[in-house]
């Protein structure tokens, strides 16, 4: 063993470390020949004296009573706020849930109107003439006069759920396109009675249709789509056409 | 007879672990055995770093609060206790260091040391004490990295592998930075021991003149 050698072992030596006890007997023989290695193992065992007094003398330290108290204090109240938190967190889950509930609730019928088609029937006042003449007819028994049904010269109005009333209403009615309709035709194989619930329905229909009705038809234009309106009873059968341009 | 006792009343007495878990389970008595146990190896762990005993306060309050608070830190697979809590209070010592850098004081820890030597009452001897207070200030002068090796494995008696485990580094580096920092202390204490000894002689002479 060299000098070297035993200085990395002197440490160990000197604390009384586990340590392979063949490189032990080594080293405690080279010190044994070596003067400075010999120096040098004694003060490594002087220091590990000395570190062992500091232990000894300071082992009684210990920190202030108040350490104690505090920390005493802060389990006792981690033991509250666990008492205490674990119900809070199933109110505050459950409010949290009735929330999203409730905002659900609120929502669904917005949600359904923007899902449902976009055009309704028209109010009452766009072809108020329309409906005194199928209240007439209702209370008359008979099927409605063509020469009432005419005065009916504006499209029914289409409400648009996602626009809104006031939008509709400050929309001068100059600006909507102008159509020309054909009187109303009775349609004879249904029912004369309107009933009380008489809807107006704008559909499509081939240009031949109008033949069927005596109307003229240019024959160029026969496979062309015209635009109709069916005047439909409470029970949801047609009474009444006309055609629409 | 006594060794059978013996062997019961270590059985019945619970483990450091045993105490942990008993305390995440809300028992405060298990927390108080533990405190009582533990909290003089984290207390003097920090007076050795800081040698300032009401940062010790605080850093072994913080070390016990943060087991209570924090109850995934700690886990019994990785370590014993005391390990565990060494590493806590390594960590928040060396961020008290790292704030308070600019000051810190050296002869508060000497009235801690009196106050132990009172305490214990064995040190009647004024050149035993100055030895040991020589002892604490070579420790205390020594750079961070050296120092808590030197408490860890010789004060606070912990294996290489504990220490490293608690620094965070390899064993060979524990082993070195001790063999260094023992160099570093046997030089401080050794020309100390010398200057003490010619004084003495200084002394011895003025007597006889």
């Amino acid at each position: 063993m060299n000098c070297q050698m035993f200085s990395d072992l002197a440490g160990d030596i000197a604390r009384d470390q586990m340590m392979d006890a063949g490189a032990r007997t080594q080293a405690l023989a080279h010190a044994s020949e070596c003067l400075n290695c010999a120096d040098r193992l004694k003060a490594e065992q002087r220091l590990t004296a000395d570190l062992r007094e500091l232990v000894s003398a300071t082992k009684d330290l210990t920190a202030s009573a108040g350490v104690w108290e505090n920390l005493s204090a802060g389990f006792d109240a981690r033991g509250i706020a666990q008492v205490t938190t674990s119900p809070r967190r199933w109110i505050y889950a459950a409010g949290a849930i009735a929330a999203m509930l409730l905002l659900m609730f609120a929502l669904l019928p917005v949600m359904r109107r923007h899902r449902q088609p976009a055009t309704v029937e028209a109010s009452n006042p766009t072809n108020s003439t329309a409906a005194r003449a199928i209240q007439i007819a209702k209370e008359t028994g008979t099927a409605p006069r063509p020469d009432d049904l005419v005065s009916v010269k504006q499209k029914p109005q289409v409400i648009s759920h996602r626009r809104l009333p006031v939008r509709q209403t400050s929309t001068p009615p100059t600006s909507q396109p102008k159509e020309i309709a054909t009187d109303f035709i009775p349609l004879t194989y249904g029912d004369p009675n309107v009933g009380s619930d008489a809807q107006m329905v704008r559909v499509e229909l081939p240009r031949s249709a109008m033949a069927n009705f005596g109307l003229p038809v240019n024959m160029d234009r026969a496979d062309q789509r015209v635009k109709a309106d069916v005047l439909l009873g409470s029970d949801g059968l047609a009474r009444a056409i006309r055609f629409v341009q | 007879m006594t060794a059978a006792m013996n062997v019961v009343m270590k059985a019945s007495v619970p483990t450091d672990i045993e105490l942990v878990r008993r305390l995440f389970d809300g028992d405060k008595e298990a927390f108080a055995e533990l405190y009582r146990r533990r909290h003089g190896n984290v207390y003097r762990f920090a007076l050795y770093m800081t040698g300032r005993p009401e940062l010790a306060d605080d850093v072994a309050q913080e070390t016990f609060m943060a087991l209570i608070n924090n109850r995934a830190a700690f886990d019994e697979t990785k370590g014993a206790v005391k390990p565990f809590l060494l590493g806590v209070a390594r960590n928040q010592v060396l961020r008290r260091l790292r704030q308070d850098r600019p000051m810190v004081p050296v002869d508060e820890h000497h009235e801690e040391i009196d106050r132990g030597v009172a305490v214990r009452g064995h040190f009647s001897s004024s050149m035993r004490k100055e030895k040991i207070e020589a002892v604490r200030k070579a420790v205390l002068s020594l750079p961070e990295h050296y120092r808590e090796v030197v408490i860890l494995c010789e004060l606070q008696e912990m294996s290489y592998a504990e220490t490293a485990h608690i620094m965070n580094c390899a064993v060979g580096t524990v082993r070195s930075r001790l063999h260094r920092a023992r160099a570093i202390l046997t030089e401080k204490l050794e020309t100390a021991r010398d200057e003490s000894s010619r004084s003495d002689v200084v002394k011895s002479t003025r007597c006889f003149a």
